[in-house]
């Protein structure tokens, strides 16, 4: 038996040997493309192409945290991957993907130019600087072709034609001060997802969470349905010095529980989430988002002032995702007690609810008003809100035209056709905030090569492959930069579907074509 | 006697979930990916800092035997830790969620039972007539059509077309009912909440059916073939040429013995259903154990995988437990 092993393994590295010659003449591109379930489809439609060209391509489905983990051991190829931006700017989009050693930066992509470009972009204090950077850095990127660029995606929610004065936010957010119900009074939202993490502010990282809590809670800010910052709870903003921030605090304004809000509660609201272990000998996972904020300081009875380590000019748009707490509350009844019955200043009031099945709000009737830029201001229209926890996106739909709920999230595309044939149905679109792409490994063969990653991005078809597997709800983008954010280059044309000049340049690079 | 069969059997359940605690903790911590990575998500400008503080909170700093030991310890004390991404007690979290479970599938399996033992009776009794191969028909479609599609069906034909139903969901938010065991029917009842109770159970009734169609299936199957045995066997002769009707023989006579390969059957697969079943439960929006878990596994959530995992194996020994109390009961033999 162990004759027959040995006898087998000789056998073995002879033909290798002979072969591994004349694999050298023939040299074909091959790689593993790695992705997640959903963009399976997607994946196919790639590979399919670039076998066309000659280019072997075998599809891998992955679980996303196993994904990840292994891409950023270095050990993975090529991945499909996306990455969400919340501040309508590159500062959590391009610096963690492109930056040397970035925590998102999972092609391993490196340039000294780059990475400067970006500190002056995230920290400039000059708006049309920043920009002539981060036009800089797209036309750098586009050259050097770190990714198969991709595109992003239409945000597509439903709602019942019973809801009126409701427009989807780009931030995904779901704003229900202002809208009304043509009967009822009374909103119910299907959302999707298992569950949201906590009704505490201070203690959540995900998009849900915050789609609830802005509803039961205000920020000194917000910000419009497309990403202007404008004020909330402050009244009046000052900034004298790049690094400093002052706030006057509305007047007239109380928590849910009848306290009123002072400069304390905003003070307190930021020192639980700077201070290590601040939320009930918890720390917050929000302190980063905060950036270089050091402290937060009463100036007077009316006046909060931010104090920061270095100039951040998305500043503004990080304050939109804070929500003021009560202190007195909390300090009273607890951390863990205030998670479990939160009190805010928001249009509506916690009434009882799970975090895993529904979350059922009443209007605040003392309600201040709202943003003065966010017609109507007072107190909301409706008498109350159902947030209901729906992860499976056929029972939303369901849901839907039973006329159980009246706004649905995040609708798949094979399924927009049954809310547009529905006449007590419409879609409701807003422009995603995440760019989708193919990430290659450029510190290892075969993505090294700038050629060969060019070559891969003028070899996929993408308006054919977003036709048929979005149906014509995403955009291509020339790199990873978001035509929402800061600094975006509407003038950069994306890499064009061109197969000879895919043929020429991986010919250049050493591989034989098709 | 049987109270020391009964002491022993629980005692060896000690080493089994000592080891079952062992197994899970070792195997969340293989999976690839860092819990507070995913807790710090992708926003913001993250440093090694902020890595290293919430790590510290998660004591994931400290060595691996050192976890492991916390860990038992505090499970022995009945304290299981702390839920990484909900900062709650995973005690408090499983009792929470677990109601709805168990909810779910004890509905399930009455609706399974209340089915399928008759069927399976009568497709013995009149084997090979068109009410048999009815009935083996449907249970062979109950078999094979996943929770999945059922369930969506079952939604659009019974909630959107309908309306006999509602699509999804526990309760009705416009219902109150003041929380007392977390069983919405036992409060509803205890409380004397009738509306609550009607909605309660229309809101069980699809998911029940629909969780209870694959086990309706292998109990009436089941079911038929132990009572075609059972009609053949002397016994049955013996008390037909005594005289009795038909009807006393197969009740009284046939069915107690048909129904301990039932018993064995149902028992196993109420453990499986006490587990949560994530499918059901995403289509009905039914917030339960199997969602729970599966969330918990894709965060990494390693405190709530692993108390939950506890919980199974602590219920499923419960499960084989009942089941030979049951055999006592039904089979006078086994108690020697």
């Amino acid at each position: 038996m162990r004759r027959h092993l040995l006898a087998g393994v000789v056998l073995l590295s002879v033909a290798l040997a002979i072969l591994a010659p004349a694999g050298a003449q023939d040299r074909t591109l091959s790689f593993a493309l790695d992705t997640e379930a959903f963009r399976r489809p997607e994946a196919e439609a790639i590979a399919e192409g670039l076998r066309g060209l000659g280019v072997q391509t075998e599809v891998r489905v992955w679980e996303r945290t196993s994904l990840i983990a292994r891409i950023q051991a270095g050990e993975r190829q090529a991945y499909l991957t996306d990455w969400g931006s919340a501040y309508f700017d590159p500062f959590d989009l391009a610096e963690p993907k492109f930056t040397t050693g970035g925590r998102g930066n999972y092609s391993f992509y490196s340039n000294r130019e780059v990475d400067s470009l970006l500190v002056e972009g995230v920290t400039g204090t000059d708006a049309a600087r920043r920009r002539e950077a981060y036009f800089k850095v797209q036309e750098i990127l586009f050259r050097e072709a770190p990714w198969i660029f991709g595109y992003f995606r239409q945000d597509i929610h439903g709602a019942s034609t019973l809801v009126e004065n409701w427009e989807p936010s780009m931030d995904s957010r779901i704003n229900l001060h202002d809208v009304r119900m043509a009967r009822g009074g009374l909103v119910v939202v299907g959302m999707n997802t298992n569950a949201i993490v906590t009704f505490d502010p201070a203690m959540f990282r995900d998009r849900k969470t915050e789609t609830v809590l802005r509803n039961i809670f205000d920020g000194l800010v917000t910000r419009t349905t497309r990403d202007r910052v404008v004020l909330e709870l402050a009244s009046a903003m000052r900034q004298p010095s790049p690094t400093l921030y002052e706030f006057t605090v509305r007047e007239g304004v109380t928590f849910h529980n009848g306290d009123p809000l002072t400069v304390d509660d905003v003070v307190f609201t930021f020192e639980r989430i700077l201070r290590e272990r601040g939320v009930g000998g918890e720390s917050s996972p929000r302190r980063a988002l905060l950036g270089p904020l050091q402290r937060v300081e009463r100036v007077d009875d009316r006046t909060v002032r931010f104090v920061l380590e270095r100039p951040f000019p998305v500043f503004l748009q990080a304050l939109v995702h804070f929500q003021i707490v009560p202190r007195r509350y909390i300090q009273t009844v607890g951390d863990r007690a205030f998670a479990e019955r939160p009190v805010g200043a928001g249009p509506f009031r916690y009434v009882t609810g799970r975090v895993d099945s529904q979350i059922v709000l009443e209007r605040y009737d003392q309600y201040y008003g709202g943003a003065p830029d966010l017609p109507p201001v007072g107190p909301a229209p409706l008498r109350g809100a159902v947030f209901r926890m729906m992860p499976e996106p056929a029972t939303r739909v369901a849901a839907l035209k039973a006329g159980e709920v009246h706004i649905i999230e995040d609708l798949p595309v094979d399924l927009i056709p049954e809310i547009e044939r529905d006449p007590r149905t419409t879609l409701k679109t807003t422009q995603g905030t995440r760019v989708y792409g193919v990430e290659l490994n450029n510190r290892r063969p075969p993505f090294n090569d700038a050629k060969v990653r060019q070559a891969l991005n003028y070899a996929v078809n993408w308006e054919a492959i977003l036709r048929s597997v979005y149906r014509g709800t995403a955009t291509r983008l020339s790199t990873a930069f978001l035509p929402s954010g800061f600094g975006y280059n509407p003038r950069q044309q994306a890499y064009p579907y061109d197969l000879a000049r895919a043929r020429t340049l991986l010919r250049e690079a050493g591989y034989t074509v098709r | 006697m049987r109270t020391l069969l009964v002491l022993r059997r629980v005692l060896n359940t000690v080493p089994i979930m000592v080891g079952v605690a062992v197994v899970v903790f070792v195997v969340m911590r293989m999976l690839p990916g860092d819990p507070v990575d995913i807790v710090l998500g992708q926003t913001g400008a993250i440093s090694q800092q902020d890595l290293d503080r919430l790590r510290r909170d998660f004591h994931l700093d400290r060595p691996v035997t050192e976890q492991l030991y916390q860990f038992l310890a505090g499970a022995a004390r009945g304290d299981l830790g702390t839920s990484f991404a909900r900062r709650r007690p995973v005690f408090a979290m499983l009792v929470e969620a677990l109601p709805a479970t168990v909810e779910l599938a004890v509905a399930a399996t009455v609706v399974a039972l209340a089915v399928a033992v008759p069927v399976g009776v009568l497709s013995a009794v009149y084997q090979r007539s068109w009410l048999d191969r009815l009935a083996m028909g449907g249970a062979f479609l109950g078999i094979s059509m996943p929770a999945f599609w059922l369930g969506i069906v079952a939604i659009i034909v019974f909630a959107v077309r309908l309306g006999w139903f509602p699509t999804s969901g526990r309760i009705g938010f416009e219902v109150f009912l003041r929380p007392v065991t977390g069983f919405v029917v036992l409060d509803s009842v205890l409380t004397r909440n009738w509306a609550a109770l009607w909605d309660g159970l229309r809101h069980l009734t699809l998911p029940a059916v629909v969780l209870g169609a694959g086990l309706m299936a292998v109990v009436a199957r089941v079911m038929r073939s132990s009572m075609i045995e059972v009609l053949r066997e002397q016994f049955v002769t013996t008390a037909r040429s005594k005289g009795l009707t038909g009807r006393v023989v197969v009740l009284r006579h046939a069915l107690r013995n048909a129904l301990i390969p039932t018993v064995t059957v149902v028992g196993l697969q109420l453990g499986v259903l006490l587990g949560g079943n994530m499918i059901v439960e995403t289509v009905f929006g039914w917030p339960g154990m199997g969602r729970l878990v599966v969330d918990a596994i894709f965060s990494r959530d390693y405190p709530v995988v692993q108390g939950a995992v506890m919980l199974y194996a602590a219920t499923f020994v419960l499960a084989n437990l009942l089941v030979d109390l049951c055999y006592i009961y039904l089979d006078p033999r086994m108690a020697l």
